[in-house]
């Protein structure tokens, strides 16, 4: 191969990613362009943040989105949890229809979701608000959450919980000292998962969400129906940023807790000998 | 909780027409057995014969299908693990990763809410009889295959159950420190005098440590007895192959003596007087088992047979013969000690003889 020109993969590898993340890049350039035309390069400036910043709207927005994604996550980590360890104990058939109804919350359109529930919702006269919102939320995150609960606990071995019992803990004490503990890693990854997509969702928070609740995405999308104003890029590259961090943290703590070596639910294969 | 033997029978596990079914499959067909209070019991069989079930019903982690599992005259049948007074050694250790060495052996004193300071001495104390004193803030994953197998034990001797089971507990051990670790076990059990019921598919293993053993098959207990009358006098064929190797001779029962034993016609071998199992009849046909250490080669005494040698293996402590018996077939025979006629029988015909008594006949 020669070494002087890139390979036609590495081209249209490249072209794809410029494709994909050069508007995402722009909005975040021009969250900074203190041209309000936003037509050319006007200058460095922070002002659009502090005018976002000092928005009512936007505050609230970010208040709401914050609830709802703290609330979503909660209530999807504990059906998570549930449905890992049901899973666990169901018999074949049991397992197959709680696998179909996780797999059918991801493969299903959001917008379907999102349409059925906003349809039934309307047609028991529930305000819709954040609590509707959440709700919407956790039919997806919580199936999202039971993927990972339950790829911890295919590593997990029962023994470790019938020896607590077997050392005299009864069945609350076994979760609470044995099964949590172990968990752990999985739950915070699934945590922080459900509070990126929740943080970031549009279509059920705009279906659910009525003139009660908005979200910062909801926000977003009002406002370039009107124009695009540079206020409306320092919100984009907000939630990007608040989005990223929560990744980037879950993937921080897969690798750190790969790295201490806490795969150890699995029984450690056993050295040989005794240490000198 | 130190009131174990309220019947004061002096006997620590009852169980009774215990069975367990998985769907169409019978695990353990209906057991009888009474432990006694301060025994070492093994429970040995092949994989599958249900000794793990069975020792996981008296620890409660299976609930049996019918029969009733009693802990000194008490009713532990429907009584669920954690309530039960007797403690488990699983086969894989089964130590909690999370926690270190301490909170491992603290685990059920926790349960227990033992005040901390007796906690605390309960713990160093009991690590100190399993010489692990100093590793308190180690976690399992930091100790040798032995260190844990230790912590294993030490977790559940320090809540003093009346009952110890464990579960294949040195099969994740190499051979030379499972030879230890059995010392250490059966030390253990001598100086704390609680009753342990050890389940192992190792004969020799249960054979060194066991006051009394039982030989699963299929779910059923094929035989109970100390390791010398097991060895020497089982029951059926099963029993005979499953503790030792053994050559076999077709017999059939003549007559069943005043003196219990019987005379049996072994064809080539004679009309002989030997011991066998209580269920052979007169005109039973039957299998005379003799050990392969049980014959000698000098050729004096007792019945005999010749062969031509057609194999020498040297073992070290013995030295094992394979005889071709002709129609008796191949016959092994095992002789103790540095032995020169191995020079001078080789690729002959040879007599190995044996003493009537060292023969045992079992249902064919």
């Amino acid at each position: 191969m020669r070494r002087s020109l890139p390979s036609p993969t590495a081209v249209f590898t490249g072209l794809v990613f410029v494709f994909l993340y050069l508007p995402i890049a722009i909005v975040v350039l021009n969250s900074f362009n203190a041209d309000s035309a936003l037509i050319g390069w006007g200058g460095f400036t922070g002002k659009w943040y502090s005018h976002a910043l000092s928005d009512q709207r936007v505050r609230g927005d970010f208040v709401t989105s914050v609830e709802v994604a703290l609330l979503a996550t909660g209530i999807s980590l504990v059906i998570a949890v549930s449905a890992g360890l049901w899973g666990r104990r169901a018999g074949p058939r049991a397992r197959r229809l709680l696998d179909a109804s996780t797999y059918m919350r991801i493969v299903l359109p959001e917008v379907v979701t999102a349409l059925a529930l906003f349809l039934i919702l309307r047609r028991y006269d529930v305000t819709l608000g954040v609590p509707t919102i959440v709700a919407g939320h956790v039919v997806f995150n919580s199936a999202y959450a039971t993927l990972i609960i339950q790829a911890r606990l295919a590593t997990m071995t029962e023994v470790l919980e019938e020896a607590a019992a077997d050392l005299g803990a009864p069945p609350r004490r076994v979760f609470r000292r044995v099964t949590l503990p172990l968990l752990m890693p999985a739950v915070i990854v699934a945590a922080l998962l459900t509070l990126s997509f929740s943080f970031d969702d549009l279509v059920t928070s705009l279906f659910l969400g009525g003139t009660n609740a908005e979200t910062l995405p909801v926000l977003l999308l009002g406002l370039i129906r009107l124009h695009v104003t540079p206020e409306v890029n320092a919100i984009a590259s907000g939630v990007t940023t608040i989005t990223l961090v929560t990744f980037a943290l879950s993937a921080v703590v897969i690798s750190l807790r790969g790295a201490a070596g806490v795969r150890t639910a699995r029984i450690e294969p056993l050295m040989a000998e005794e240490p000198a | 909780m130190n009131t174990p033997d309220p019947r004061g029978d002096g006997i620590a596990v009852t169980l009774e027409a215990l069975e367990r079914r998985f769907g169409d499959f019978v695990a353990v067909k209906g057991i009888h057995l009474e432990i006694q209070d301060g025994e070492f019991f093994s429970l040995i069989g092949p994989s599958g014969c249900g000794k793990t079930t069975t020792l996981r019903m008296i620890g409660g982690l299976e609930v049996p299908s019918s029969g009733r599992v009693l802990v000194h005259g008490r009713d532990m049948t429907w009584v669920p693990a954690h309530r039960r007074p007797v403690n488990t050694v699983f086969q894989q250790f089964a130590l909690f990763p999370h926690l270190d060495v301490f909170e491992n052996v603290a685990f059920g004193l926790r349960e227990r809410r033992v005040p901390k300071q007796q906690l605390r001495e309960r713990v160093a104390g009991m690590l100190e009889q399993v010489e692990l004193s100093g590793r308190e803030r180690a976690r399992p994953r930091e100790l040798s295959g032995g260190q844990q197998q230790r912590v294993a034990l030490a977790r559940s001797l320090v809540l003093e159950p009346e009952v110890l089971l464990l579960d294949e507990p040195l099969g994740a051990l190499d051979l030379k420190l499972r030879r230890q670790m059995q010392a250490v076990l059966k030390r253990l059990q001598r100086d704390i005098g609680i009753t342990f019921v050890y389940v192992t598919h190792d004969q020799e293993e249960a054979f060194s440590m066991s006051d009394r053993v039982g030989i699963m098959k299929a779910g059923v207990l094929e035989q109970l007895g100390n390791p010398r009358q097991v060895y020497h006098r089982p029951r059926t064929l099963f029993v005979a192959d499953f503790v030792g190797a053994s050559n076999r001779f077709p017999a059939s029962v003549l007559e069943r003596l005043p003196n219990g034993r019987l005379r049996a016609d072994m064809g080539p071998l004679g009309v002989v007087e030997a011991g066998g199992s209580a269920e052979l009849q007169p005109g039973s046909s039957a299998l005379a088992i003799v050990r392969p250490e049980s014959m000698s080669p000098d050729g004096a005494g007792g019945i005999g047979l010749s062969g031509r040698v057609i194999d020498i293996a040297y073992l070290g402590a013995q030295v094992q013969y394979t005889l071709d018996a002709g129609e008796l077939g191949r016959v092994i025979a095992l002789v103790a000690g540095e032995d020169d006629a191995g020079d001078t029988v080789a690729a002959r015909e040879h007599r190995f003889t044996w003493p009537a008594e060292r023969m045992w006949l079992v249902p064919a």
